[in-house]
């Protein structure tokens, strides 16, 4: 081989080598080949054989690729190389090199092909040769000799010129440049892959050409490995080109040769080299084949950086097919081919694993595996070392450079032998150490915290105050180091504390953050924010953070609030995504955690609409607020079926975003009272009154189940619960939450399925009990459960609650909502022995009847009213407690006698006595006793509630008796006003012209309307008729009234007494001049003549005052008494006895009668 | 640590509540709304101590509600870097174990752990033990916290037994 063609080879697998010397050098030998050819001649057939076997070798790699071509080639080759060989060898062998081999014999036959048909015979063309060589031989001596001189020359002047003009070298490059006078470059499109052959073929063809008839016109040809499918040829003229390229194999002739503009030539050959320092430890990266991207390490260098030894992780089919396995002991050439087609592509290639002889054996045979001398193994032609494989590579099949392995690369890779290869570990980590560092600046920011750990100023952190190319100046933080100092950026690693907060910025886990748990190194430990994870990444890739979770919505194709079907049953919400998963809230409400992969699709919901509360319509993006449960308000992100999801930020479970019922959805401005405005601040008072309960002939209030019955103890009777105890946790309706009692779980059941424990039996739900505060239900009569202690109060006494006065005052209508109907029970309860025997009668009789259970707690004289109220009830029993006497007398003694202060003082006259029906009535809240006749005793009655401080029992005695309040507080014309009737229309209607038809004025059937508030005991009042003077106002009863004795007393009103404040001190008397029907919803007045009063100066004097402030003062015994009402009313009679309840009277007819004494009014006497 | 603190809170009262026990109702309201919360400015407030002002209700246009802006005064409870707590465990796994200091969730991370103690995953319960401790459920611990995170509803908080007096309390 001659001796210049030896370094040749080896540069030109060199992909970086500089291509202008390239140039240059191509020049020369296609001038010099000629000189060197026959030197090399005698040498060319054992070559040929030696690059034979090589080849052979060659197959056996898993370039198959070049194996195709040269199986289809080389038969021809030889036969056609045969007569020529000698000769043409030699050419083949100047240039040869291994990798071109096909390349080169393709060149070679063509050129065979051509010398064909020119020589006639090969004895003529020998001859032609021989003189040939002969003339180029003498040829080079001259010019060698010419060489020789001018180099002698050369060699005496360089060195003064490089001495004298160091820079001048830049000068000649400058001058270098081309110009329009030198060749032009030409752009010869190639088959990518194929331009270094085809450059090599054309330098061949060149040389072979270049003594003949038809030489080639062209300078030099080159390529570059970064311009993949173009070589560039150096010629005068694009046809030159042509002529040279023609016929070689790869390149596409019919494309354009194009033109490469001067100033461009220059920069295509200009050389941007790096210099990368491969050195034992290194790691590369496999570029292609079985094992692409693969990460491996170099163990030695060879041949000057043109050949690596490397190690890496193999990759062995491990259950290879059947033919595959017969090929590991059988290698007969071209069945190859059947192996497993994938297995060479990173779709199909095995698992990285160690080599495993045993492993292996197993599987492949004994036989595929040869033990050598070092331990090491061989195994289908490669050699595998401690479970490594163990390969040479060239660079070119290699990626060198931004190699950097990952840390879990890096694991893996140190896998087995981590213990026992301590010397390469070390340097992997410096190699990694150095990859990181490369990186060093771009990492960097000012403001980091930073930490020197190599070189001088080890040890030194502090806080990176600027970067200056590959330096960077700190600011130490060290107590005794002020100046800042500058070191290299890659000496410098950012330094975290533990319990820092970061943030990665870079690899797979980027944009996690936590909080850092531990520090080794450069290997930060960091406890995910996300998923409670611990997550180890290197400190370059950190970054100190205040966020928490990903910044990132977008995973994959899916965002934040995206509407996904995550199977056939299942949509959902996404409402978090995570660096690559998404938490999606379905509409079951249920929580899932999906990667992108398990969404099956994005749904569209913009179409979609809902229907709300109201029936109305709704779409996504409209502002909703729930109308049961937590009342939550939010933007409506998506709707399906009966769901909507929902968003609000304020809300903190599941990044804001809820699911609800559509029907249960209104709009903010549609929420009417009833559905509340509610909210966290905004939720109606509970012990405000129901305003819905007001009208009870109106629909009844949602039923949403008896909450009372929360806590309650209960047995399951059916289902499979059975014979479980449980306690009651939530109602919704007549479903029933029960935490079971063994097992504390809480499970829903209808209501059906349950029984109430009381006492060891079992009651329904919804039947009434003994005790306690099941009794209003009973009361409630019609109106049944009511959602509310107030609403049951509204419906049990329907006109109460009518009468507003209840209904606005909370704590009345809270507590008679708790207060069951006294009329239920109370005639079981005689209520004058236990008022009688007792102040407070609750204490026994709150036993029985819940009226004096609940009223018991406050001891009030109201309440002890209402321990009269079975009076009434047994009045209602017996309607005409004055017509049938003892009952109702027994009633009214019974009041009489409680130590409450109005009963004392109406215990004298029958008036009074009502007093106690007015307390009775009041406590029930039956505002319909205020219209009764009784009323002048119910004045009684709320004074006695000035002395009470319970504001409910007080209350209703006061709202009942109101006229103003009332609707009508006309006088007798019109006593059952619409108002009145409106509650329980059918019942009350129906007594109402009875009482008032009914002349008999006498009985005073004040009682029976008493009685009326439930239906069912009214519809047995109206048979005595008697009420007649029931619905009467003592107003109206003093209408018409003259001469009569007065007292002025306080109205009654909603909010309590209100005294007159006319002028007229309460307590004065007088006498009725006369009395003013206003008949409008003005009150009447009276006149009257001041008798007695605590100002003097108003005795005697005419005052006007409204009758709500006046009090009839009851005659005694042997006065003339007017009667102001009943059969009687106007006449003046004469009184023969009087006590609480009745008065004797005889009128000036003779006739002697008892009418209650409530009813007369003493006469002025002069 | 723990601080006495005035603070503020608005409440937005319906009208059904104005009448008499108002003020009552405001506090009452108080109390619900503000203790057990978290705010990332003063950490957990634990309790109320008194109400120093209720403020004068302002109605608000459209809906009738008041806003009262209160002012109260109330323990707070704000951990801080380098606070030394005492704390139960409530779980324990390979990577560490969490205790919670009353509201305060802590993750001491197996790396924060003295390297006697060594992860028992064979036990009953998982516990990290040494010749004579083991950290387990209901272990009583003190730590000292390395590192906070706050956020808008809760605190959380990293923490070490690697020190000289922490760990096990007995």
């Amino acid at each position: 081989m001659s001796s210049n063609a030896a370094p040749t080879r080896a540069r030109n697998v060199d992909e970086d080598y500089d291509d202008d010397t390239i140039l240059q050098r191509e020049r020369a030998r296609l001038k010099a080949s000629s000189g060197a050819g026959g030197e090399a001649e005698d040498e060319e057939d054992g070559e040929f054989d030696g690059e034979d076997v090589e080849e052979e070798e060659d197959e056996e790699d898993d370039d198959e690729e070049e194996e195709d071509e040269e199986d289809g080639r080389r038969p021809k080759k030889r036969a056609k190389a045969n007569p020529f060989i000698d000769v043409e060898a030699e050419v083949e062998d100047d240039d040869g090199d291994e990798e071109d081999e096909e390349g080169l014999a393709g060149e070679a036959r063509d050129f065979i092909d051509e010398t064909e048909d020119a020589a006639e015979s090969a004895a003529a063309r020998r001859a032609h040769l021989d003189h040939q060589r002969l003339e180029r031989r003498e040829r080079a001596m001259l010019d060698e000799e010419a060489a020789v001189i001018a180099d002698k020359i050369r060699e005496r002047h360089r060195q003064q010129t490089t001495r004298y003009t160091g820079d001048m070298d830049q000068v000649p490059q400058r001058l270098l440049m081309p110009s329009v006078n030198d060749p032009s470059l030409w752009q010869v499109r190639v088959r990518p892959g194929r331009e270094r052959d085809i450059v090599f073929s054309l330098i061949r063809k060149a040389r072979d050409l270049e003594y003949t008839n038809h030489p080639l016109d062209i300078m030099s040809a080159f390529e570059r490995s970064s311009l993949p499918g173009m070589i560039y040829v150096e010629a005068r003229s694009a046809a030159h080109v042509r002529a040279a390229v023609n016929g070689l194999v790869g390149v596409f002739v019919s494309s354009p040769i194009n033109l490469v503009p001067i100033e461009e030539m220059a920069s295509l050959l200009r050389i941007k080299k790096k210099e990368i320092h491969i050195e034992p430890g290194s790691w590369v990266r496999i570029r292609r084949g079985r094992y692409q991207g693969d990460l491996a390490q170099v163990v030695d260098v060879f041949d000057n950086g043109e050949r690596y030894v490397i190690k890496y992780i193999p990759r062995i089919d491990v259950r290879p097919q059947d033919d595959d396995r017969a090929l590991g002991t059988n290698k007969t050439g071209g069945k190859k081919r059947t192996r497993n087609t994938l297995i060479n592509t990173v779709q199909g290639r095995p698992p990285q694993r160690f080599f495993n002889a045993e492993e292996i054996a197993k599987v492949h045979g004994n036989r595929s595996i040869n033990r050598t001398q070092k331990r090491t193994y061989n195994f289908q032609g490669d050699e595998y070392e401690n479970g490594y494989c163990i390969k040479d590579y060239k660079p070119s099949q290699l990626a060198l450079e931004d190699v950097q392995p990952t840390l879990e690369e890096i694991t893996k890779f140190s896998g087995p032998s981590a213990s026992e290869d301590n010397v390469s570990n070390r340097m992997d980590l410096n190699v990694i150490r150095e990859a990181a560092q490369r990186m060093a600046t771009s990492v960097l920011q000012p403001g980091d915290n930073v930490e020197v750990f190599e070189g001088q100023q080890t040890g030194v952190y502090g806080i990176l105050q600027s970067i200056q190319g590959e330096d960077v100046f700190i600011k130490p933080t060290l107590k005794d180091m002020d100046d800042v100092i500058e070191v290299s950026a890659k000496s410098v690693r950012k330094r975290f504390q533990t319990g820092e907060h970061v943030k990665v910025m870079s690899g797979k886990n980027i944009d996690e953050t936590g909080l850092v748990v531990t520090v080794e190194g450069n290997n930060v430990t960091f406890l995910s924010d996300t998923n409670q994870q611990e997550i180890t990444v290197f400190a370059k890739d950190l970054r100190t953070a205040a966020e928490v979770g990903t910044s990132n919505n977008m995973v994959g194709n899916y965002g934040l609030h995206d509407f996904v079907s995550l199977d056939q049953t299942t949509v959902g919400v996404i409402f978090s995504t995570g660096r690559d998963t998404f938490r999606v809230l379905d509409q079951y409400g249920n929580v899932h955690t999906v990667q992108p992969h398990q969404i099956a699709m994005r749904r569209d919901s913009k179409r979609t609409i809902g229907l709300d509360h109201e029936r109305q319509q709704f779409k996504a993006g409209d502002n909703m607020v729930e109308v049961e449960g937590a009342s939550r308000s939010g933007v409506v992100l998506h709707i399906y079926s009966f769901s909507a999801f929902l968003h609000n930020r304020t809300i903190k479970e599941n990044g804001g975003v809820f699911v609800t019922q559509c029907h249960n959805l209104s709009r903010p401005d549609a929420m009417r009272r009833g559905a509340g405005v509610r909210g966290p601040n905004g939720t109606f008072n509970p012990h405000a009154p129901n305003l819905n309960a007001m009208s009870v002939g109106g629909p009844t209030p949602e039923n949403r189940g008896d909450r009372r019955l929360i806590g309650a103890l209960v047995t399951i009777v059916l289902g499979g619960y059975k014979g479980y105890d449980g306690t009651i946790k939530d109602v919704n309706g007549t479903s029933f939450r029960v935490e079971i009692q063994s097992t504390r779980k809480v499970i829903t059941i209808a209501q059906d399925s349950l029984r109430r424990k009381i006492n060891g039996t079992l009651k329904k739900l919804d039947e009434p009990i003994e005790f306690g505060d099941r009794d209003w239900r009973n009361g409630a009569g019609s109106s049944g459960p009511r959602n509310g202690g107030w609403g049951g109060g509204g419906g049990q006494t329907p006109s109460g609650g009518r009468y507003g006065a209840g209904g606005r005052t909370p704590g009345w209508g809270a507590s008679s909502g708790r207060t069951p109907n006294p009329y239920a029970d109370g005639g079981k309860t005689p209520a004058w022995s236990s008022s009688s025997k007792t102040p407070n009668p609750y204490a026994t009789d709150g036993g029985k009847t819940p009226a004096w259970s609940s009223s018991s707690k406050t001891p009030n004289p109201y309440a002890a009213d209402g321990a009269k109220t079975p009076a009434w009830n047994t009045s209602s029993r017996t309607p005409n407690p004055y017509g049938g006497g003892a009952s109702g007398g027994d009633a009214w003694n019974s009041s009489a006698r409680t130590p409450n202060p109005y009963a004392q003082n109406g215990g004298r006259t029958p008036a009074t006595g009502g007093s106690g029906g007015w307390g009775a009535s009041a406590s029930n809240g039956d505002s319909f006793g205020g219209t009764s006749p009784a009323y002048t005793p119910s004045g009684g009655g709320w004074s006695g509630s000035r002395e009470t401080d319970s504001g409910w029992a007080a209350t209703p005695a006061v709202s009942a008796p109101t006229p103003w309040g009332a609707p009508t507080p006309a006088p007798y014309s019109a006593p059952t006003p619409g108002g009145y009737s409106a509650p329980t229309p059918a019942p009350y209607n129906a007594p109402t012209p009875a009482m008032y038809g009914a002349p008999t004025p006498g009985p005073m059937g004040a009682p029976t309307p008493y009685s009326a508030p439930t239906p069912g005991q009214w519809g047995a009042a109206p048979t005595p008729g008697p009420g007649a003077g029931a619905a009467e106002d003592r107003n109206d009863m003093l209408l018409g009234a003259k001469d009569i004795v007065v007292k002025v007393v306080p109205k009654q009103t909603a909010s309590g007494p209100e005294e007159w404040r006319g002028g007229v001190a309460e307590g004065s008397t007088g006498r009725i001049i006369s009395t003013l029907s206003t008949e409008t919803s003005f009150s009447s007045t009276a006149s009257i003549m001041i008798l007695t009063s605590s100002e003097a100066s108003i005795i005697g004097t005419e005052r006007t005052i409204p009758l709500e402030y006046l009090e009839a003062i009851k005659p005694e015994r042997g006065n003339r008494a007017y009667v102001l009402d009943g059969e009687y009313k106007g006449q003046i009679a004469e009184i023969d006895f009087i006590d609480r309840e009745d008065a004797f009277c005889k009128f000036p007819s003779g006739v002697t009668d008892q009418i209650p004494s409530r009813v007369v009014a003493k006469l002025y006497e002069e | 640590m723990f601080f006495v603190k005035d603070l503020h809170h608005t409440i937005l009262l319906h009208p059904s509540y104005f009448g008499s026990r108002m003020h009552q109702h405001i506090e009452q309201k108080l109390h619900a709304d503000v203790e057990g919360t978290c705010s990332g400015e003063y950490g957990y407030i634990i309790a109320v101590l008194d109400v120093i002002d209720v403020g004068v209700g302002l109605v608000s246009v459209g809906n009738g509600q008041a806003e009262f802006v209160t002012t109260y005064r109330a323990i707070v409870f704000k951990p801080f870097k380098g606070e030394v707590l005492d704390s139960v465990v409530t779980s324990v796994n390979k990577m560490g174990f969490f205790a919670e200091v009353g509201p305060l969730q802590v993750f001491v991370s197996a790396h924060l752990v003295h390297p006697d103690m060594k992860y028992d995953s064979a036990a009953a319960n998982a516990c990290f033990a040494s010749a004579d401790q083991v950290i387990e459920k209901d272990t009583h611990v003190r730590l000292k916290l390395v590192g906070t995170r706050v956020d808008a509803t809760e605190i959380f908080a990293i923490g070490t037994i690697k020190e000289d007096h922490l760990g096990v309390i007995d």
